[in-house]
């Protein structure tokens, strides 16, 4: 009881004294990093995307140093006395189990985590920029501009994006750069949406005229004024299409249509997985955990973002 | 003193779908080098588009100049294209707009912003820049301590000082500041105005200072110009248009004014409203709401009567006292 209280005390007394230190010189970003530290369940899943960054630089670490002998043995190499066996604790390699050419999950799972974080970020970047620029043209100079691009946009909006995606890949063939072509159109009709709107509201503000009146041309002015007042909605919807990405690798890959076996990208796991699932349910379960357990940590993340971004939102 | 800005003709209608707003009816003003020149007006007068108009921010469309010209230093404003005239912007004119609320970027330092403009017009290096930016600060009476803080860690008086500073900063030859302290408090009101006016005369700016606070004018200006329904009804010195005003609509604005030495008990106001810019009455604009108003009036508008005094007024009352006449 009594300690609680001593607790609480030292609790109100640090937030004053941070309210005292932060009154003077706390820029937007202190005040956005403050708030979203507030979200305990954004923190965690900031950790857990850390945590497969993280891994994915150091298996691609691994790889270089041992010059993919690592690789070539535990990741691909086949040990077919081994095949579904169950997961244990003895070693490492048996962890999450084998698959049905014997060849350690555990790994596959550490290593397919680079495809997914790969392909995804690189995907939602080429889409941000692209529909970005895209975006902030038809939203800055309207018009007859923005008539043409957002036309275009509808319709690549109007076809299906997994069939859009299974199109590109039938007519150009599965390939890694393939794949990122088939992930990354789809993508900026819906990125070059929230960038026009977004741009939309900042353009009829005063402050934009003021900085017009100064004597700042349009690139400026889209530059420095429109975009970084527009960049909320737009870290977030990236954020948030980047967990899409991976769900949308997967579903490619389980088609056969995305990375091809025996490259250990979690999608193809689950494909390959299928047909033993009966016998050893081991094997679609750990890539399965991994492809929720990054797109729910992005989601929650996007989330977190969205509201730390809101300025409303000070408490 | 010689002519710095002087304004033609200048007619600017806005082409809505469901008619012409006619903002501005040919507008004939001159600003003379370091003077300050009031325009007075009614919400809707035209006060925001003159002063957007000078600075080439008409939005177009709807916007249109239809005829007129804008003389600054012997070039005409509506014929420069983009480049010459955002050289024009922030260097030689520069605006103080309404609210310093919104007039600020809320993402960027007020430092950095006040930097910028420097930055755009003179060549010199970011630390040059910088250097002066924070000079800036300290002239409007700001630490430049506060050079990398955001606009929303300031107050209104603080931001609309840094929006001074951001306008000043290139040593422009004319300020127009369109209502710069209709958003602050009147205690504020009076400190920004006072360092207004210091910054100007030392560094001999010209100002257009738009408002409708009768008051402000009478202290800050050195000539007046009533605007009604897009036009310049009433032109003289402050002395003039307030002691010898001679448009029924001055009177009325002035009658509108609490008076310090006579104990009224109603104040008199001008019957009406401005009328609507879609449809401008034909004659004088203002006849519908004057009490003097004749049958001729109605049906024929006034040109502007340069009287004796060398005051000008648009009114056919003045007609026999005219100069001319």
């Amino acid at each position: 009881m009594r300690g609680d209280t001593v607790t609480t005390e030292t609790k109100t007394l640090k937030t004053a004294a941070a309210l005292c230190e932060d009154g003077s010189g706390r820029t937007l970003w202190q005040e956005m990093r403050r708030r979203f530290k507030k979200n305990r369940m954004a923190v965690v899943a900031l950790c857990v995307l850390s945590l497969l960054l993280l891994i994915s630089v150091s298996t691609l670490i691994v790889d270089v140093a041992t010059e993919k002998a690592f690789y070539k043995t535990y990741i691909v190499g086949q040990d077919m006395p081994n095949k579904l066996k169950a997961p244990s604790l003895e070693s490492v390699r048996d962890l999450f189990g084998r698959d049905e050419f014997g060849r350690s999950i555990f790994f596959r799972v550490l290593w397919g985590a680079r495809y997914s974080l790969f392909i995804g970020i690189s995907t939602v970047g080429v889409a941000v920029l692209a529909g970005g620029i895209l975006g902030a043209l038809a939203g800055y100079y309207g018009g007859r501009l923005d008539n043409v691009i957002m036309r275009v946009m509808d319709v690549l909006l109007a076809i299906p994006y997994t069939l859009f995606a299974i199109a590109i890949v039938a007519a150009l063939g599965t390939s890694i750069v393939n794949l990122l072509i088939a992930m990354t159109i789809p993508r900026i009709p819906s990125m070059a949406r929230v960038v026009r709107a977004a741009v939309m509201t900042v353009k009829d503000r005063e402050f934009i005229e003021a900085g017009r009146a100064a004597g700042a041309s349009d690139l400026r002015i889209i530059a420095k004024y429109i975009l970084p007042n527009a960049a909320s909605s737009i870290i977030v919807q990236a954020t948030l299409s980047v967990a899409q990405c991976i769900l949308g690798i997967a579903a490619l890959s389980y088609l056969s249509l995305g990375v091809k076996p025996p490259l250990p990208e979690w999608g193809a796991m689950l494909t390959s997985a299928k047909s033993f699932f009966r016998d050893a349910w081991h094997i679609t379960v750990f890539p399965g955990l991994a492809i929720t357990v990054s797109v729910l940590s992005l989601n929650i993340f996007g989330d977190g973002l969205r509201d730390a971004l809101d300025p409303k939102q000070k408490r | 003193m010689g002519t710095l800005l002087e304004i033609k003709d200048l007619v600017i209608h806005f082409e809505m779908d469901d008619g012409v707003v006619h903002a501005l009816n040919g507008v004939d003003l001159t600003i003379h080098e370091g003077e300050t020149l009031g325009l007075v007006g009614e919400t809707g007068a035209g006060k925001t588009t003159l002063a957007k108009g000078i600075m080439g921010l008409t939005p177009r469309p709807p916007g249109k100049i239809k005829s007129g010209e804008i003389l600054y230093e012997d070039r005409n404003l509506l014929t420069l294209n983009d480049q010459e005239i955002r050289e024009i912007r922030g260097r030689h004119i520069s605006m103080i707009f309404q609210d310093p609320m919104t007039s600020l970027n809320p993402v960027m330092t007020v430092g950095d912003q006040i930097a910028e403009v420097i930055e755009t017009h003179d060549r010199i290096s970011k630390q040059d820049a910088r250097r002066k930016a924070e000079e800036m600060m300290e002239m409007v009476g700001i630490s430049c301590e506060r050079y990398p803080e955001y606009a929303h860690q300031f107050s209104g008086g603080m931001k609309q000082r840094i929006v001074i500073a951001i306008a000043l900063a290139c040593n422009p030859k004319l300020l127009i500041a369109d209502e710069p302290t209709t958003a602050l408090d009147v205690t504020i009101q009076a400190q920004v105005l006072e360092m207004m006016s210091r910054l100007k005369s030392t560094r001999n700016t010209a100002m257009l200072l738009i408002t409708h606070d009768l008051g402000i004018v009478a202290q800050n200006c050195d000539h007046v110009a009533i605007l009604y329904a897009g036009k310049v009804i009433e032109y003289g010195t402050v002395r003039q248009v307030f002691k010898q005003h001679l448009h029924p609509y001055t009177k009325g604005l002035l009658g509108s004014i609490p008076s310090l030495i006579e104990d009224v008990e109603r104040l008199t106001s001008i019957e009406g409203l401005m009328p609507d810019p879609v449809n401008l009455p034909q004659g004088c604009a203002f006849s519908p709401r004057c009490a003097h108003a004749m049958e001729r009036c109605f049906c024929e508008a006034p040109p502007l009567y340069l009287m004796e005094d060398g005051h000008s007024v648009r009114c056919f009352l003045c007609e026999h006292s005219s100069k001319e006449a």
